[in-house]
């Protein structure tokens, strides 16, 4: 019997996060605030994060020390396993080897808590004693809830109300964790009264949800706010998925080769692949390929270009230098939520311009025709984001089987779909829809970039 | 009339799960989402559906793009500024 799964031991959990900024060839194009067009310092976030968390956004230091209360925390679950995924190996009748790190084995089901924990410390380390968040249908709330349980930090969080009333589960996690979740509008908020008097069946909506967080946060001198992707501090606390995948990479004695992970805020396959860059970086590893997989349907990568424009819709967020399709595109339908930002973290759009990762795109039906088949070999039911790894790791595991090569590929797998079975569902009934958005819609969305001195 | 779609559901990619069409039609300050048409135009001829129940001006409203966490991040660092 072959060994399908490797277990570090807790003793041997990482004691510091990788930060790629001490290592990028580069560093990263600066911020700029959308009013003055000069970058954002430290003083405009300080009002917002805690200083270590700032610190850590704009940190060259090439290792930051876990705190010992985090690692305690994180041996709640962690280390999570390294599976060698011989049963979907079989089925595609390669010779690749095909492992995943997988973090649905999480309390909250996903990678989502590596950070909440750590945001969660430093708030309360530095004397917060709340934090407000926003939520969709959960996911990013209950993982928060469950790092604020873990150091008595309150928590409120915004959650959009058909949301709150449709799908109570990850509402009932929040709650259990300790959190209080209020619908969003609510009428704790000039923002959620004035909706409420205007609309007072008002489903919600997400940048409602927002703007209620921010208006509480900012009301409140013991309150700060918490985001769960794009930052800088939030990719560096998900290395630890990537150290722990390295020390069990040589348990197996094997390197990948490729690894792949899908993409939307980044912060999952950040996380993994951050702390294997360095070696191709450094020239070690110059031929290992790093597969960042977005949707076909929403291709903000692999059709965008590299240009200023605005990190948000609305064009009032700071001017992040990232890989876009130009702030008028609009997203077509698809399963995976995590994956519709129209920009993604500088730090992944850094890399895609200096060359280091790649990007590939996937349908949506060949993304959760992948997610069953890895659910029929594997027995995990996968989150509709990281079936897009799985389509992209088969696809390199046929192609083994073509040339014969027996290539490792490592998956970077953030979690369980448990919640998103309704999508498996249209899926099996065959009522999933693909979807290109036309290139002439994004050539006239990327002719409204704004123009900045570079 | 505006409620004809209304009971049709779909899988909100910002929201990450089931919601109906009554939301998507309203859910931008009473507006409809400026993703309605990518979402939707496979199963509702959506274009027409704006063209009759909404004005040029609100049209040009709809697609101004939503506030994501990032722009709620500076809204709150600016609001933060005015409050110290």
């Amino acid at each position: 019997m072959e060994r399908a799964m490797y277990f570090l031991d807790q003793k041997d959990l990482p004691t510091h996060w990788y930060n790629i900024q001490a290592d990028l060839p580069e560093p990263l194009p600066p911020v700029l605030h959308p009013g003055t067009g000069k970058p954002i310092g430290p003083e405009d976030l300080a009002p917002l994060f805690p200083m270590e968390l700032i610190k850590q956004e704009v940190s060259t230091e090439r290792w930051i020390e876990i705190p010992e209360e985090v690692r305690d925390v994180y041996l709640t679950w962690r280390p999570t396993v390294l599976h060698r995924a011989y049963r979907l190996e079989k089925a595609l009748d390669t010779p690749a080897k095909i492992f995943y790190k997988y973090e649905g084995t999480s309390q909250a089901g996903s990678h989502k808590p590596n950070t909440a924990v750590a945001q969660a410390y430093y708030n309360m380390k530095e004397g917060t004693k709340r934090l407000t968040t926003e939520t969709g249908a959960g996911q990013w709330g209950s993982a928060l809830a469950m790092g604020c349980a873990f150091f008595d930090v309150e928590l409120k969080v915004y959650m959009v109300r058909i949301s709150y009333d449709q799908k109570p589960y990850r509402r009932i996690l929040m709650e259990t964790w300790g959190a209080k979740c209020v619908p969003s509008p609510s009428p704790d908020t000039k923002a959620g009264r004035d909706m409420l008097e205007k609309w007072p069946d008002c489903p919600g909506s997400l940048g409602l949800a927002i703007s209620e967080a921010v208006e509480d946060a900012v009301s409140r001198d013991d309150t700060h706010y918490s985001l769960g992707s794009v930052l800088n501090h939030v990719l560096l606390h998900q290395t630890i998925i990537g150290e722990e995948t390295r020390k069990q990479m040589e348990m197996a004695d094997a390197y990948p080769d490729i690894i792949v992970g899908c993409i939307g805020g980044g912060s999952n396959f950040a996380g993994q692949f951050l702390p294997w860059i360095r070696d191709k970086i450094s020239g070690e590893k110059p031929d290992m390929r790093i597969i960042c997989v977005e949707p076909e349907s929403c291709p903000t990568m692999t059709k965008g270009i590299y240009a200023y424009d605005f990190g948000d819709n609305a064009g009032m967020t700071p001017l992040l230098k990232m890989y876009t399709l130009g702030h008028g595109f609009i997203p077509p339908p698809i399963h995976a939520g995590g994956l519709r930002y129209h920009g993604m973290s500088p730090i992944i759009c850094h890399l895609y311009n200096l060359g280091l990762v790649e990007v590939q795109a996937a349908h949506q039906t060949a993304v959760f025709e992948a997610g069953v088949k890895f659910a029929r070999t594997e027995g995990v039911i996968t989150g509709p984001e990281p079936c897009h790894d799985l389509k992209v790791a088969i696809d390199e595991a046929l192609k083994c089987k073509e040339s014969g090569e027996s290539k490792t590929i490592l998956i970077a797998h953030s979690g369980h779909g448990h919640f998103d079975l309704a999508a498996y569902d249209r899926y099996l009934s065959g009522q999933l829809e693909d979807y290109a958005y036309p290139e002439e819609e994004v050539k006239k969305a990327q002719e409204e970039l704004p123009k900045v001195e570079a | 009339m505006i409620e004809e779609h209304d009971q049709k559901m779909i899988r909100c990619p910002r929201i990450g799960g089931d919601v109906n069409f009554k939301f998507c039609r309203s859910e931008n300050n009473m507006l409809p989402c400026r993703w309605v048409v990518g979402c939707w135009e496979r199963r509702v001829d959506i274009h027409k559906f704006l063209e009759e129940h909404f004005s040029e001006e609100e049209q040009s409203k709809i697609f101004v793009p939503p506030k994501p966490k990032l722009e709620s991040l500076v809204e709150m660092m600016e609001k933060a500024k005015e409050k110290k």
